[in-house]
């Protein structure tokens, strides 16, 4: 029974504000829904007939091999990080995760460029001891150096949550079992494996909804997937319809995966326990398992971050004097605009919308927060669409005003704005800044907002009083997270930016693309830089928070 | 009555069953009313129902002749003016105990807040701490400075959650006895909810006995606690 009493109960400026802004999110993609509904055109029959099979395969064999490896790699170091003592392990730790600085697509054509003919090992081996290798073993431009790629750069998302999870929940459990005389690789195999069974589905799923977002990597390396179909049927042939539909095969894709994931994780949330944590006690490794696990570590770490990083600065050197002028700072100033401005927007309206959920006792908060998660899933090329389109109707309709406004307007102006860009990244990473802010927010409990509304505070004054001092920690990390993202984001810049706008990202694609590897070093190595002082603080914040 | 609850009920969104059902209850000025019950017996959701926090389903709560909820009315728990002490106290651990204090004080000028906060803090003796920051106090001056910020605005009803839970057994009944004081001095009206039927007994002009959400008995706490009328009561109260 719906009550005015009970709709004042809810009605504030937070719920409304967020009931609109989760309204602009869903506009764009409803609308891609219900162009499904329109009628098949000849092309759509074409694709379907030849192509379609291949994406799906390409996709696939993608999702499964890059899964099946970053869980291998990622479970086995957090379990070795949480478990054992051996040398450099404090900097592994948060070492493992700098791969997450390299964006696949910067990798790619990094590890290309050190592969080919020309690259710095085959040269070495050639004039050095004359030795021909054979072609086929140094190719990277496949499926499999995609798999290779898409692994040693995704795997710390799989790293980071198994490795939270060894250390807050499974202490004692371990313990336990240690107790009761069972070997480590039997403890790992029996006890920890499934009960991290949860942490290790989200963190995968993360890997493939990444593998499945990306656009870079396959386009580089030329493999036909849904990313580059959908691009291809668009500019290419000019088919939005097709494009449109090949989005929706794709977010069905998704749907099923996300399923499953669900499916997978079990009844069982993650649960947080009441208790203090408290640190596993770990072993001290020695003699040769102390040697096999430092260079465990240290392999992944060089193939994941050091090897690449060294070519790209090698390359920075030989092209910095042709590359730095004063384009190139605009095009810096544009990435990291860009990205601040972004970064605010979407961290405002997570607070907004995370703090509305928190407090309204109303059915849509629980629906909210599904939609923005959903938003996450979404790959670019999917927002994409859906964004243009959206857009190109909005300036259809307001055109009138525009008119208003200036006599001599064109009929395009938010479609060819930066806005629309903006709009796209808050529809894709609003899940990543929503997340920490939710987490800080449920860290701090309701009571000392009920506290303050107790003493006269309303909730707004509440909010700007007490609740954003003690969630401030998480609003920055959550930043942190977001601004790295958008800095290294490729396809929604690459199709939505306005004519002539590039960035880090953007500039260093195109380098790539146009076989202009060296020239590309500069502008990556820059993403790399920012990317990972950014997530040293981040790590730093948690660590504060953690004491 | 300076306080009537009338035919309240109410139920968690996720729970199967009505956490409190049917309650009544009235409050003369200057009363103090304490609910015991155990542990699940619905006791904070009661105070959560009379603060604002959670929304009836059914029922009305009038103070000193205001309505502030009915079916159609729903007054926003910061216009209530009734003032709470938190089961954890809650005081916030960014301000000090000062800051705590004058935080609901937000319509009184600066010398009017200095003097205020002096009031209170001689009220609760804690004259020297204002300057400290919560996790700097112990337990049972937590414990003060929460009922200081409750005091504070000058609440029409007063309600504590379970105020003596968090403190050591040794320092009970003199903080009973100190709380008692302090009540009778301010002469507010207020309501105290907890599990211990010593606290009852010192403290409360009257006892409303409550199992699953429904008042089992009321009375004065001599009548109640001495001449249990049914078999829950007696066994509750050992
Ligand atoms: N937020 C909540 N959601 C659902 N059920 C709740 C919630 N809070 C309390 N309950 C349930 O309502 C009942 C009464 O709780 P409460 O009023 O806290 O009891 P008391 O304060 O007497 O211990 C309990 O069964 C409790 O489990
Ligand atoms: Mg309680």
């Amino acid at each position: 029974m719906l009550r005015i009493r009970d709709l004042k109960f809810n009605f504030n400026i937070w719920s409304v504000l967020s009931f609109i802004f989760i309204s602009l999110i869903v506009l764009p993609n409803l609308n891609i829904l219900i162009n499904i509904l329109n009628h098949p055109n000849e092309n759509w029959n074409h694709i379907k007939e030849y192509l379609l099979k291949d994406y799906i395969f390409n996709s696939v064999i993608l999702v499964i091999f890059t899964g099946i490896f970053t869980i291998l790699i990622g479970v086995s170091l957090s379990w070795i990080i949480s478990v054992y003592d051996f040398p450099f392990r404090r900097f592994f730790k948060w070492g493992l995760v700098l791969p997450l600085a390299i964006p696949p697509y910067i990798a790619a054509y990094t590890y290309n460029g050190l592969l080919n003919y020309t690259g710095v090992i085959q040269s070495f081996l050639r004039n050095n001891f004359h030795i021909r290798v054979n072609q086929k073993y140094f190719d990277v431009m496949s499926a499999q150096g995609a798999v290779f790629i898409f692994t040693m750069f995704l795997f710390p998302y799989v790293y980071i949550i198994t490795k939270s999870f060894f250390e807050k929940q499974s202490a004692s459990l371990i313990e336990n079992g240690r107790v009761l005389g069972r070997s480590s690789l039997e403890i790992f195999l029996y006890v920890a494996l499934p009960i991290s069974r949860t942490a290790i589905v989200g963190g995968v799923s993360l890997v493939i909804l990444e593998v499945l977002n990306d656009y870079g990597v396959v386009k580089y390396f030329g493999i036909p997937t849904f990313s580059t179909a959908i691009f291809k049927t668009w500019f290419a042939m000019g088919d939005i319809d097709s494009a449109i539909r090949l989005s929706a095969s794709l977010m069905f894709m998704i749907f099923c995966i996300l399923t499953l994931e669900k499916f997978l994780r079990g009844r069982k949330q993650f649960s947080y326990t009441t208790s203090k944590v408290r640190p596993i006690s770990r072993i001290e490794l020695k003699g040769s398992k102390k040697i096999l696990a430092f260079t465990f570590c240290f392999s992944i770490f060089s193939l994941g971050f050091i090897i690449p990083t060294l070519q790209l600065i090698h390359w920075s050197l030989l092209t910095y004097r042709k590359i730095l002028n004063t384009k190139f700072l605009t095009m810096i100033s544009n990435s990291l605009i860009i990205a601040l401005l972004s970064s605010g927007i979407i961290i405002i309206l997570a607070v907004i919308i995370a703090n509305n959920c928190r407090i309204s006792k109303g059915p849509l908060s629980k629906i909210y927060s599904k939609i923005i998660v959903m938003g996450y899933s979404i790959p670019g090329a999917v927002i994409a669409i859906a964004v243009i389109v959206f857009f190109v109707a909005l300036d259809n309709k307001l055109y009138w005003l525009y008119r208003m406004i200036n006599d001599t307007s064109s009929k395009l102006v938010l479609s060819t704005s930066i806005v629309m860009l903006i709009f796209a990244y808050v529809i894709r990473f609003l899940a990543i800044g929503y997340n920490s802010i939710e987490s800080g927010f449920e860290k701090v409990g309701k009571k000392f907002f009920e506290a303050s509304r107790t003493l006269g505070m309303n909730i707004t004054e509440t909010f700007f009083k007490v609740d954003f001092k003690m969630i401030r920690h998480a609003i920055l990390g959550g930043f942190l997270l977001v601004f790295v993202d958008i800095l290294k984001e490729l396809p929604l810049t690459l199709i939505l930016r306005p004519f002539n706008f590039n960035t880090l990202a953007t500039k260093s694609f195109e380098y790539a693309n146009d076989e202009m590897i060296h020239e590309a070093a500069v502008s990556s190595l820059i993403i790399i830089i920012i990317s990972v002082i950014l997530i040293y603080f981040f790590y730093k914040i948690g660590d504060k928070e953690a004491t | 009555m300076f306080v009537e609850i009338r035919g309240l009920s109410f139920k968690y969104k996720n729970s199967k069953e009505e956490t409190l059902k049917n309650f009544n209850l009235n409050i003369k000025k200057g009363e103090t009313v304490s609910i015991l019950g155990e542990s699940g017996s619905g006791k904070s959701t009661i105070l959560r129902l009379i603060s604002g926090l959670e929304i009836p389903n059914s029922g009305i709560i009038k103070i000193n002749n205001r309505l502030i909820v009915n079916d159609n009315t729903f007054v926003l728990p910061e216009k209530r003016e009734i003032g709470m002490v938190f089961q954890d106290y809650a005081l916030f651990p960014h301000m000090t105990v000062a800051q705590n204090i004058k935080f609901g004080l937000k319509k009184l000028s600066k010398k009017e807040k200095s003097k205020r906060l002096k009031e209170v803090l001689e009220l609760v003796s804690l004259e020297k701490f204002e300057e400290r920051y919560p996790y700097e106090l112990s337990g049972g001056q937590q414990q003060r400075v929460a009922l200081a910020r409750a005091l504070a605005p000058k609440p029409s009803l007063l309600l504590l959650d379970e105020p003596f839970s968090n403190l050591d057994a040794t320092l009970q009944s003199k903080i009973r006895r100190e709380l008692k004081k302090i009540l009778n001095h301010t002469g507010i009206t207020s309501i105290f909810v907890t599990h211990d039927k010593e606290d009852s007994r010192a403290i409360a002009d009257k006892v409303v006995i409550l199992k699953d959400g429904k008042i089992i008995q009321t009375g004065c706490p001599k009548n109640v606690l001495d001449n249990p009328l049914s078999g829950y009561v007696t066994e509750m109260l050992g």
